[in-house]
């Protein structure tokens, strides 16, 4: 096995097109494990002029708990982390968008996933961690919305209308790098 | 100095300096709140959710800047989350009291297991001062607990109080095995969300 990294094909949705799906729904907060996917949308975050706070977690469990608090002050936060990430939270994200009615948008960056997969569904992914997450995502009874272009990125309001509806998590697969414009 | 007693403490003070600040807590200290009657709409129980309470109390500190919140977390709990130290010194909370019932057992007062901080003997103190929480201090008895709580609700920043608390006896055992949990276990913490967000929302600007 060579250690060859793949150029990243054109593509993937931008940070100036998320960012401003994030101040449409009046976002106040982003609680954040650092995503490799995301780069761009969190350095666009980062600016002053982004609007949003910038919370950083050490986990995704302490983002997802963070996030809930800011919530229930008042706020309206977003949690970005990876699929990693997401693996990682479920039990936080049981207690707090399920057990508890947390409406959370995700934004969860398809972190791994190779470029033959790119234009095709993320399951058919050689990649676990890529393959599962809509799996898991259906077992946990959550629904999902695939960004991968940017004409996609109207489906994030669709997600922030989801969650505030159903009263739980949505969660939004960024499936392409964030371009950084 | 055991869980209730300490409990008591913190819900006097709060009582009488702060009584509209949200309470967050979980495990022992939960129960031990429930037995002392602390009932009020700004309490919240990370449960059944260890290692969440100090994250809760954060967003609810970064919205709420102006209130003073406390949480009442156990070492079980805390050591499943032990990074929270860090994300709460980060975010730089202006009224965070944290509070941390010490006694190196899981499932205190049920079984006592011990926790993996029991030997060798964990500082959580240490961990929380080199964290970058502002304030922290040790406190292994009732008097010294009561004479500190007015200090500790009323100072800026992030605060963190290890109270070194008596092991209860065990209630469970071969020939009182443990009973099957309650409903109420599975819903306080969403009906606790509920009720805190709707007394932020109703309150006065």
């Amino acid at each position: 096995m060579t250690d060859v990294y793949t150029p990243n094909p054109p593509g993937g949705p931008s940070a100036s097109g998320l960012l401003s799906a994030l101040q449409a729904a009046r976002v106040t907060h982003c609680v954040t494990v650092p995503d490799f996917v995301q780069f761009a949308l969190h350095q666009r975050i980062m600016q002053e002029d982004s609007g949003l706070v910038n919370v950083l977690a050490c986990t995704e469990d302490q983002a997802l708990t963070t996030a809930t608090g800011l919530y229930i002050g008042g706020g309206k936060p977003v949690v970005m982390v990876q699929n990693q990430g997401l693996f990682k939270c479920v039990n936080t994200l049981r207690a707090t968008c399920i057990d508890s009615a947390v409406p959370m948008v995700f934004l969860v960056g398809q972190f791994g996933r190779e470029a033959e997969n790119i234009g095709r569904p993320a399951r058919q992914s050689r990649r676990s961690m890529v393959r599962i997450i809509e799996p898991l995502l259906e077992a946990l009874q959550l629904r999902f919305w695939n960004v991968d272009d940017e004409g996609d990125v109207g489906k994030v309001a669709e997600a922030f209308s989801h969650a505030a509806t159903a009263q739980t998590a949505a969660v939004v697969l960024i499936g392409r790098h964030v371009t950084w414009n | 100095m055991n869980v209730k007693e300490a409990c008591a403490a913190i819900a006097a003070a709060r009582h009488n300096l702060c009584p509209h600040s949200p309470l967050v807590s979980t495990m022992s200290a939960m129960h031990a709140l429930d037995d002392l009657g602390v009932n009020d709409e700004m309490r919240l129980d990370s449960v059944p959710l260890m290692g969440g309470s100090s994250g809760l109390g954060l967003g609810i500190a970064l919205m709420q800047p102006q209130a003073t919140v406390i949480v009442v977390d156990g070492d079980a709990s805390l050591l499943m989350e032990l990074g929270s130290l860090v994300t709460v010194a980060s975010a730089r909370p202006k009224h965070f009291v944290h509070f941390l019932m010490h006694n190196n057992t899981q499932f205190s007062g049920i079984v006592n297991l011990p926790t993996p901080a029991a030997e060798p003997d964990c500082n959580f103190a240490d961990m929380a001062r080199a964290a970058g929480y502002q304030h922290v201090s040790e406190i292994d008895n009732l008097v010294e607990l009561e004479r500190a709580l007015p200090q500790l609700l009323t100072q800026a920043g992030a605060t963190f109080v290890d109270l070194r608390v008596q092991t209860p006896p065990a209630r469970v055992a071969a020939q009182q095995p443990q009973p099957l949990l309650p409903d109420r276990q599975f819903q306080r913490m969403r009906d606790g969300v509920a009720r805190l967000r709707k007394a932020f929302s109703q309150a006065p600007v």
